[in-house]
């Protein structure tokens, strides 16, 4: 039993996580280590010599020779004791010896009877094991002998203190090439999104110009769509997933409305991520719809409001979005003359770029506008 | 169908960004084309193509089944000429063997884009 002047400074946790942190456990024999031994033993004269780590339930040779095994379970360990002793541990003959005459290793084969190890201590003092040598018959070592073995445990820690601080680099090294991949693939999204972007905005002044009548309504109606478009890119940028909430993207439209004294919008639905793929389109049309209701709906007046209301469900494994856009107090709707941009784009822009089932209805009481969207769910930026 | 219309040219879109596709087709009715699509996916293409033949083409070179690629030998295989609408410079590794065919980048202003079609459809009288 250990008495208090003895007590370790650490606890078997912590102990077994340090041996962990060396990612030495179960590796392969190496040349580094076997020689370690080779020179234990031919120091000490021994046919025996064993770098032997104390694990929780066995010990675990690094390096071995003469004994034939790769690990024994605990209670056959005589390096358990020395580990837990400071400095060399010599048993001149365990048999004489009453914490290891009963060991199966001494009673029985290889018959083990001298013993000597050295601690393999961490630079924060907690041992791991033992570097040991070991005979089959009683003797004892000199001085010099004893010195080296203590020479070469430290060595033996050496050794592995080196392995520990390159595998530390190896995950570090790791760790920065996948953010480098990280980045350049960001960086690949970032240029096809401005590419697309710029094709959009194109495709954009296009459509406007078409449906508009003056250069001032053109100007009013485009920044407008522009503003809309950056403010969908912001939330894609701003979250690490590049997706962004629809929630968010619905608020982006209706803010303008959020301080009224009479509430003039509910935002009713689960938590929904969309990609780019989609948040650009749905963003797009949530703001021709508000657009719409400003100019001729029920934000148009003072009293009327909308409700956007969705959820989610799995069909056949595929997430689907359903999303309604409801009307109400607004001026009595009719059915527009001609189609413009907006229209456009919620009937025929949504359901080809989103793969969406689409109504719209002009109820005289207000518009309605549904979607119904596969969601796409492939995230682009790997899990790390 | 009046008269008139048989013998507008039939201009296939593959084009999966539906605002581009859209604002192209709107413009090649108006300069007085019909349209064939727009087709978003090369799969829906391939399968009008089983009982039609445009009389040229403006194709998305990346879809998102694919790159465009059956489309392009299917049209090259019956001699129709067409153009490939191009968003990115990477795109050109998927389809090397149409280095001969029309690229364009995108974007350029739909006018281009039906000029351009014009062109093909001269150089095949």
């Amino acid at each position: 039993m250990l008495n208090d002047k003895l007590l370790p400074a650490w606890t078997e946790t912590d102990r077994l996580a340090t041996l962990r942190s060396y990612g030495v456990l179960d590796t392969p024999p190496e040349p580094v280590f076997d020689d370690l031994v080779q020179l234990a033993a031919r120091t000490c004269q021994t046919p025996v010599a064993l770098i032997s780590l104390i694990d929780e339930r066995r010990q675990w040779f690094k390096a071995e020779m003469g004994l034939g095994v790769r690990e024994t379970s605990l209670d056959r360990s005589i390096c358990l004791s020395a580990m837990l002793l400071p400095g060399l541990t010599i048993v001149p003959d365990l048999t004489q010896d009453p914490r290891f005459a009963r060991n199966p290793l001494v009673t029985g084969e290889p018959h083990l009877r001298f013993y000597a190890g050295a601690v393999l201590r961490t630079p924060d003092g907690v041992p791991l094991g033992a570097l040991c040598v070991l005979d089959h018959v009683p003797r004892h070592l000199n001085e010099d002998q004893a010195d080296t073995l203590a020479l070469l445990a430290r060595q033996v820690m050496s050794q592995l203190e080196l392995r520990r601080v390159i595998a530390e680099r190896d995950e570090k090294l790791e760790t920065s090439h996948q953010i480098e991949e990280r980045q350049s693939l960001l960086v690949r999204e970032l240029h096809h999104r401005v590419k697309n972007t710029l094709t959009t905005v194109q495709a954009l002044v296009g459509a406007t110009g078409r449906s508009t009548g003056s250069f001032d309504e053109f100007y009013r109606s485009f920044s407008d769509r522009i503003t809309s478009l950056a403010r969908t890119h912001n939330l894609l940028t701003e979250d690490y997933w590049q997706t962004a909430p629809l929630r968010e993207i619905a608020l982006n439209e209706l803010k303008p409305f959020a301080d009224s004294r009479v509430p003039r919008f509910l935002l009713l639905g689960p938590s929904v991520e969309l990609s780019a793929d989609l948040a650009v389109p749905i963003g797009m049309a949530l703001h021709e719809l508000t657009a719409n209701a400003v100019r001729y709906g029920a934000l148009s007046n003072q009293t009327g409001h909308v409700r956007v209301q969705w959820n989610v469900d799995e069909v056949e494994g595929t997430r689907r979005l359903h999303l309604e856009w409801m009307e109400f107090g607004g001026p009595p709707v009719s059915a527009p003359q001609d189609r413009g941009f907006g229209s456009t784009l919620l009937q025929r822009v949504v359901p080809m770029q989103c793969n969406a089932e689409v109504e719209i209805s002009y109820n005289r009481e207000g518009l309605r506008y549904r979607m119904d969207v596969p969601l796409i769910e492939q995230r682009l930026v790997p899990t790390y | 169908m009046p008269i008139q219309n048989t013998s507008k040219p039939l201009v296939l879109i593959l084009e999966d960004e539906a605002l581009i596709a859209l604002n192209l087709q709107d413009e090649l009715q108006d300069a007085g084309y019909k349209v064939a699509g727009p087709f978003t996916t090369c799969a829906t293409a391939l399968e009008w193509l089983q009982t039609t033949t445009p009389d040229t083409a403006i194709l998305d070179a990346a879809l998102k089944d694919g790159p465009c690629r059956e489309i392009a030998l299917e049209l090259s295989r019956r001699e129709v000429p067409f153009l490939i609408y191009s968003g990115h410079h990477e795109d050109r590794q998927f389809l090397a063997d149409f280095d001969h065919v029309t690229w364009i980048e995108k974007p350029v202003p739909p006018s281009v884009l039906v000029q351009a079609c014009r062109q093909l459809l001269v150089g095949c009288d």
